[in-house]
């Protein structure tokens, strides 16, 4: 299969003798380029894991008709961790996750794999729970249609206006009426097709599709001493009613902490104010031991979330 | 060559004059045999393109079709080969 000759593992900054490694397990959707500026901790090993590259990851639902998963959360983090395995530095004593969206539910999974003790950054991601599952096993149309819109905005680095009441229309009438926009405030370039926004529409539903049915039908152990710090976009894809702070998260780990950021699921990725905020916060986190530290994630607290 | 008359070599220069538009650089710089990855091509744009390409050519292709085929010159063949013969 041509497939296994790809490394879904880039190693952004090496650092040979480093104690700490920071692994970034992206889903797609946006730019992992992101996570370069996290070379600025010139002391850590920085490793971004793009899943797109796994085969257990991207050939896991290759159609809308079909509900069955040929992979499992089980599969590809095996997978992840395998391929890891190869680039840790020996000297490391210490990994802090970063998984975003998907990404932090399968780094949850991650870190109770890896022998090395860890710490896991959810960046605006759902807590794989049971309680969880009604907001990850099905989805409306409508709720698709927004963040799709959102998704758009954030790729492009442009927001998509549409005033128009959307949420009853059918895909086809959605797709028509975002080209339409998204041509007349130059958003699309005018050798962009209604055909190619149709496909791009198609393939972020079918991923969201996958990513929702591998977090709803892994319901892992908690992890009470796992340092988790939970950052959550301004409107995150889901409002969970019965954690609406911290999605989730602190019925798998007591040491949970915090931290809001403004923007939207997919522009907190792009948008530098939202990126400071992260970064800082992840800067902060890094320096926890792996133990309870209060203090710190109380600090952590008053520096970003005045 | 498919019975639409449409041959490996006709799918790799719609590619190549397609890229070329998106990145925005002469056709001559489009290497067919550099992998997809290694262009500064955005996932949305590719995808854009593949939209565009399946309603020029009248076939379906999988998402997975520029992962396991990831050169434009693999995939023109992979369209020819595989999608318009059938």
């Amino acid at each position: 299969m041509k497939a296994e000759k790809f490394s879904a593992v880039f190693e952004v900054n090496t650092s040979t003798h480093a104690q700490e490694t920071i692994v970034c397990l992206h889903p797609g959707g946006v730019s992992s380029k992101h996570y370069n500026a996290l070379v600025d901790s010139p002391n850590a090993q920085l490793l971004v894991v793009e899943l797109s590259l796994l085969p257990q990851y991207q050939l896991t639902m290759t159609s809308h008709e079909e509900n069955t998963l040929k992979y499992s959360m089980d599969d590809i983090v095996n997978e992840v961790y395998s391929q890891l395995q190869k680039y840790l530095n020996k000297t490391c004593q210490k990994v802090t996750i970063i998984g975003w969206s998907f990404g932090g539910v399968l780094g949850y999974a991650l870190a109770d794999r890896l022998t090395i003790p860890c710490q896991l950054v959810a960046l605006d991601s759902i807590a794989p729970l049971k309680q969880n599952q009604h907001c990850t096993e099905q989805v409306a149309p409508s709720i698709v249609y927004k963040w799709f819109i959102e998704f758009i905005s954030a790729v492009k680095a442009c927001e998509l206006i549409i005033e128009t009441p959307y949420s009853s229309y059918t895909q086809d009438e959605f797709v028509a009426m975002v080209f339409e926009h998204g041509l007349a405030q130059g958003i699309f370039k005018q050798f962009d097709t209604l055909n190619g926004v149709n496909k791009l529409f198609e393939t972020f539903a079918l991923g969201l599709k996958r990513n929702m049915l591998l977090s709803a039908r892994f319901f892992p152990k908690p992890q009470p001493d796992l340092n988790i710090l939970v950052i959550r976009s301004h409107s995150g894809l889901q409002e969970i009613s019965a954690y609406p702070n911290c999605i989730g998260w602190s019925k798998l780990s007591s040491n949970v902490h915090i931290v809001n950021v403004e923007k939207d699921h997919y522009a907190l990725f792009t948008d530098t104010t939202s990126l400071a905020t992260i970064y800082g916060a992840i800067s902060v986190f890094s320096q926890l031991r792996l133990r309870r530290t209060n203090g710190l994630l109380n600090k952590i607290s008053r520096l970003f979330n005045k | 060559m498919t019975d639409s008359g449409i041959d490996q070599q006709s799918v790799q220069t719609w590619l190549v004059d397609k890229f070329a538009m998106r990145l925005e650089v002469p056709a001559e710089q489009i290497d067919v045999n550099m992998q997809f990855s290694d262009f500064n091509l955005a996932s949305v744009e590719a995808l854009l393109l593949a939209g565009e390409l399946e309603k020029w050519l009248n076939v379906e292709m999988q998402p997975t079709s520029m992962w396991y085929f990831p050169t434009i010159h693999e995939l023109s063949n992979h369209i020819v080969d595989d999608l318009l013969s059938h």
